[in-house]
């Protein structure tokens, strides 16, 4: 689908099926299972899954798209984890898609699943901590290392594993899933032929596209608010405070979007996710997620704290993601030792990063 | 001048044409890295690089510019600027006056400038700011009178650098009284060597910039000297801090520290040092992005003054940023060449990032406006 026209079709879908109150209606265990369906139906989860894989096919390009409007708008969905990273995950070892609302583990860097093979069957063993969605999930997909070291994927049902439920930030699922010799028989499994930090990676950045979705969100909202407020006779946007905390919302939002749109340039498909790049989008948009949700807040006064007003919907989820497949401090600490460990000096290792090219219009605030 | 932009393999390649340049004139002792290289002045410098062909780059080759993109310049300018050569010399010319001279300029004014600004001969400073007008620029009051043949200035000029040593300057002054203060300005070329001109420098505390006063008294400016419209000088110098407001400078300033400091911590097994070095260069990296899309939207020709405020604003606030957060790492000026000198240096040089070029109040402004529809 044309890329123009993909963003009207979701953007419309979002905004009359996610408004902001199906966001909250869904927190505290109130799955959006009629939402789910809607989406499944327009084929949104699998998109940029194969055709041949089980998936909806289209290219990354469509993922980003989907993945910005569901941040803007902040769809209760899985729907970075179930195409693009489940669905992904097993397109590269060679299985079908599973349908359905799924959860992916492990989550969080240095946890390791494992895997163990005796003469009868292999099993996973381990625990994956801050897993969103598993509790609402259809189906787990795990990656597990065996003593080898050895990287296999599998699908599982969520009733094979043991889910403590927990809750993000934003109300919304985020689990510890527990896999005591969970037995793979019977369920799609196969080897994974690239590295595992991969799924990092590309968790990583489809976290910050929803990221860089909701920040556009926000600022709309703030500058909005700014121009409809009034106080001592005028808005509150013809005050220079207000006006500087909207020029800064507007500058960092700015930078999250350059850094976000060079990743996805950069990552032209997910087997070489960059890891450069994706590091930095993740920080920017980290980085952007506490300010511009600081400042946003400063500006809507009182109102922007209470669950009526939008804007919770989205600074909560902001706090949350940014945590999730990365937070800044470990990627900066990925970065960091990139460039102390590189051979060559700082400048050629900055300057060899992929700059954007004349592909995309020249974004500033419109965006 | 709408351009096509320049393949990735053909800037990598320029990129370290300009890198080998680099390291054979620091090899020879012509420059030492030094942060905050867009103050440094050497004509000698200027004169060399100029010979390559990386002066007035976006210049058209008949008036001796390369007839390359902005993308290209800019590239070349991240070099220069990243390895803190001294750019000073040639580098207000060719940032804005040689764009100005080709956006408003006569044919008599191109034919006569340009070639000189792109050999790099000609050294141009700017008349823009006077002790009653900083961030208030429209508030001006150098005068120019009309005569004869052109017009006499009185007034002054402040914060002019390197007018002692430039040749002319671009002078932003009051050519007729308007009901609308915007009105009534113009922009002026100016021969500093002209009579009725005295030029004074102003010692700065980080020892590099070489700001000056500049005093007209009388001075006379021929009528071929008017860039542009009598009057629109305004709506001209808005579009001339377009040009001067983005660029490298306003985030590699300070990167011969940056790297200075990662070479000399090379093999260190701090896990926290790798986080403080990776958070740097990732915000880095990031404002990064946003420079790049200045230069393509000079070379698509769409107005870029806003995405340029936000550029200077992200860029030199991180980079004062990045100074203390390399104290805080335990950098210190008593820390071996050349990392305690480029400390030293970047604490000095720190305070005017924000404020030269346009303060960041002033930017936030200009973007507020824009957000707010005002």
């Amino acid at each position: 689908m044309d890329r123009s026209l993909l963003e009207d079709v979701v953007a419309d879908v979002f905004a009359k099926h996610s408004p902001p109150e199906r966001a909250v209606a869904s927190e505290d265990g109130g799955w959006a299972a009629d939402l789910w369906t809607i989406v499944e139906d327009l084929e949104l989860p699998l998109a940029g899954v194969p055709e041949e894989a089980g998936g909806s096919g289209g290219s990354l390009t469509d993922v980003w798209t989907i993945l910005r409007a569901a941040g803007r708008n902040a769809v209760p969905l899985p729907i970075a984890e179930t195409g693009l990273l489940a669905g992904g995950l097993l397109a590269a070892a060679g299985l079908q898609a599973v349908s359905g609302p799924i959860a992916v583990a492990p989550v969080r860097r240095g946890e390791q699943l494992r895997l163990q093979r005796d003469r009868s069957a292999a099993v996973v063993s381990g625990q994956a901590t801050a897993v969103p969605w598993a509790s609402v999930a259809d189906s787990i997909v795990a990656i597990a290392k065996d003593e080898g070291g050895e990287t296999t994927v599998v699908a599982l049902p969520r009733a094979a594993c043991q889910i403590t439920p927990g809750v993000s930030f934003a109300g919304e699922p985020l689990d510890t899933v527990t896999f005591e010799h969970v037995s793979l028989d019977g369920a799609p499994a196969a080897p994974l032929p690239h590295a595992d930090d991969h799924l990092q990676r590309r968790g990583a950045l489809a976290y910050a596209v929803l990221m860089l979705g909701a920040l556009e969100r926000v600022t709309d909202l703030a500058i909005e608010y700014a121009g409809q407020r009034e106080q001592f006779g005028r808005p509150i946007s013809r005050f220079q405070a207000v006006q500087h905390h909207l020029a800064q919302i507007a500058r960092d939002v700015a930078v999250a979007r350059g850094a976000v749109e060079l990743a996805m340039e950069a990552t032209e498909s997910t087997d070489e996710p960059p890891l450069f790049e994706i590091a930095v989008a993740k920080i920017a948009c980290g980085n952007a997620a506490h300010a511009v949700a600081a400042r946003a807040h400063q500006v809507h006064g009182a109102i922007g704290v209470t669950k009526e007003y939008p804007l919770h919907t989205l600074t909560r989820r902001l706090w949350s993601w940014r945590n999730t497949y990365g937070t800044e401090r470990e990627w900066a600490a990925e970065i960091g030792r990139l460039a102390l460990e590189a051979e060559c000096d700082l400048w050629t290792l900055m300057s060899s990063t992929r700059m954007n090219e004349d592909r995309s219009p020249a974004t500033g605030i419109g965006g | 001048m709408i351009h096509d932009p320049p393949r990735p393999a053909d800037l990598v390649k320029l990129r370290q044409e300009v890198r080998a340049f680099l390291a054979d004139r620091r090899r020879s002792g012509d420059y030492q890295p030094q942060v905050d290289a867009m103050q440094r002045f050497s004509r000698e410098f200027s004169l060399d690089l100029a010979k390559q062909g990386w002066v007035g780059m976006t210049l058209p080759t008949r008036y001796g510019g390369a007839g390359r993109t902005a993308v290209e310049r800019f590239a070349v300018a991240e070099e220069l600027i990243a390895a803190g050569a001294p750019v000073a010399a040639h580098w207000i010319a060719e940032r804005q006056v040689g764009p100005m001279l080709m956006k408003h300029g006569t044919e008599g004014q191109r034919g006569r400038f340009l070639p000189g600004i792109a050999r790099g001969e000609v050294v141009f400073s700017i008349g823009m700011s006077e002790p009653s007008s900083g961030s208030d620029l429209a508030s001006v009051r150098t005068r120019a009178k009309p005569t004869d043949s052109g017009w006499l200035l009185n007034g002054q000029k402040i914060w002019t650098s390197y007018a002692e040593s430039a040749d002319f300057a671009m002078v932003l002054c009051r050519t007729s009284e308007g009901d609308d203060r915007h009105g009534g300005l113009s922009q002026l070329i100016v021969d500093l060597r002209s009579p009725g001109i005295t030029i004074r420098p102003i010692p700065a505390m980080s020892g590099a910039g070489h700001f000056c006063e500049v005093f007209f008294d009388d001075a006379f400016v021929p009528d071929d000297c008017l860039v542009g419209e009598a009057g629109a000088g305004w709506r001209q110098v808005v579009q001339e801090l377009s040009f001067e407001r983005s660029g490298p400078d306003r985030y590699l300033s300070t990167f011969p520290l940056l790297a200075a400091w990662v070479e000399s911590s090379k093999g260190s097994t701090d896990p926290y040092l790798a986080v403080q070095v990776g958070e740097v260069v990732a915000e880095l990296s990031a404002v990064r992005t946003l420079a790049v899309r200045v230069a393509q939207a000079i070379d698509r020709g769409v107005d870029f003054a806003v995405d340029a405020a936000l550029q200077k604003d992200a860029g030199t606030v991180l980079e004062q940023r990045l100074v203390e957060v390399l104290r805080r790492a335990g950098v210190s000026s008593h820390d071996p060449a050349p990392l305690g000198n480029l400390f030293y240096q970047a604490t000095l040089a720190a305070p005017h990032f924000t404020l030269r070029g346009g303060t960041t109040e002033v930017l936030r402004g200009i973007v507020g406006r824009q957000v707010t529809g005002r």
